[in-house]
């Protein structure tokens, strides 16, 4: 990839793949000596090049990053994701996350898992893992349990309901500052588990607060704090008139 | 020089293996790990290592730039046990932002006031002492000696032999 020598870009302006934008990195992070470079830009020599379309933001002082609507995930190291497994035939489980390939969860990367011991699960379950490697060129692989070797929050997630949504969503709803999971959970009992990579597995204790809860995840996407706040009001008397 | 060098190098296996020998040999190895390194990785090495390069951090996840929470929740008693693990890292959470603020501040846990009334006697003892003594004497005999009898409860009357008749 040779970056092309083109206008001057600056934080905010629409940028494609090949696009130089080492100046308006070097005029962002000012004097500081260290910059981080996000998601969508690599370093080519000395040279800052973009590699996805989207616009150029950044989100803290010396921290860059390409931002754009996304569905695909392209499996990064250490993020946790929800998958849907769908070979358990051999040593490796294969789970779909959504990414280009499939990943692979070792039987043993369970807690309490030995070779005699196999983790109980089926064709179609539901998993939270962690991915312990990820890569350009390699498929990506999962893992249920952490350095001691206990699941912690991770491993199989019994019953439920899985939905899907972009990535920016996912994003949006973990941020600190979002209401909306905390307002649902004032609401109703339920469990939730949120991958990077779109998938978003739901537990509540009725049909019709699943429903609820992820019709109400979906209609976030385009809100700002306070109407989501407004919203899960509203849910809770529509739906606990019904 | 160069010669004296090179025949450096170039001594013998038995003799390197000697004990006396320990120091020469490590660098020895060293030179020749430096130079098979140079060899296979090129220039690759020298790239990366200077600091135009180093300006930069690579980070693939947007986990740590918008410090995202952990995905995995429970709400109103659905799954104790996740609620455990929420309440925890909550703490953390918490106590890593104090321990930021405090940084940022620039002002220590423990206030100098309450530092002052808990340190002042001991330390107030520990110069006092030190000043009785300098002023007493000089020798660094009888300094020790005061000490010890600042130190040691009073002394109790000498034992008196009963008189035997």
């Amino acid at each position: 990839m040779t970056p092309t020598e083109g206008p001057t870009y600056k934080v905010g302006d629409t940028v494609l793949p090949g696009d130089d934008v080492t100046g308006a990195v070097r005029r962002g992070a000012g004097d500081a000596s260290r910059t981080v470079l996000g998601p969508g830009l690599r370093r080519t020599g000395g040279q800052v090049v973009v590699s996805r379309p989207g616009v150029l933001r950044m989100p803290k002082n010396n921290v860059f990053m390409v931002d754009a609507y996304q569905k695909r995930y392209i499996p990064v190291k250490e993020e946790h994701v929800v998958g849907v497994v769908t070979n358990t035939s051999s040593d490796v489980f294969r789970v779909d996350i959504g990414a280009s390939a499939t990943a692979s969860l070792s039987y043993l990367d369970f807690e309490h898992a030995t070779k005699k011991n196999r983790p109980n699960i089926q064709n179609g379950d539901v998993v939270y893992a962690k991915l312990s490697a990820a890569g350009r060129d390699m498929e990506p692989e999962l893992v249920c349990v952490d350095a001691h070797g206990k699941a912690g929050k991770l491993g199989k997630l019994e019953d439920g309901f899985l939905i899907n949504c972009s990535l920016n969503l996912i994003r949006k709803l973990l941020s600190p500052n979002c209401p909306l999971l905390q307002a649902l959970g004032q609401k109703w009992p339920y469990e939730c588990a949120f991958g990077m990579n779109g998938k978003v597995w739901i537990k509540a204790r009725s049909i019709k607060e699943t429903i609820a809860i992820g019709n109400a995840i979906y209609e976030s996407e385009n809100m700002n704090n306070d109407e989501i706040k407004k919203m899960c009001f509203d849910l809770g008397v529509v739906v606990d008139s019904m | 020089m160069s010669q004296k060098r090179a025949q450096k190098r170039n001594l013998s296996k038995g003799i390197l293996e000697m004990k006396f020998m320990k120091r020469s040999k490590d660098k020895v190895e060293k030179e020749i790990e430096y130079q098979e390194g140079a060899e296979f990785f090129g220039n690759e090495t020298r790239i990366a290592g200077t600091p135009k390069e180093a300006q930069y951090i690579i980070e693939h996840s947007m986990v740590p730039i918008e410090k995202l929470v952990n995905g995995r929740m429970s709400f109103k008693g659905m799954n104790p046990e996740i609620e455990r693990l929420m309440e925890q890292e909550w703490h953390n959470i918490r106590e890593q932002q104090k321990a930021l603020e405090r940084e940022i501040s620039n002002r220590p846990e423990i206030s100098d006031k309450a530092m002052a009334k808990r340190l002042g006697k001991t330390v107030s003892k520990k110069y006092g002492d030190r000043k009785v003594a300098c002023n007493s004497d000089d020798s660094e005999e009888e300094n020790i000696n005061s000490d010890d009898s600042d130190k040691s409860p009073p002394k109790r009357g000498k034992f008196l032999k009963p008189k035997d008749d």
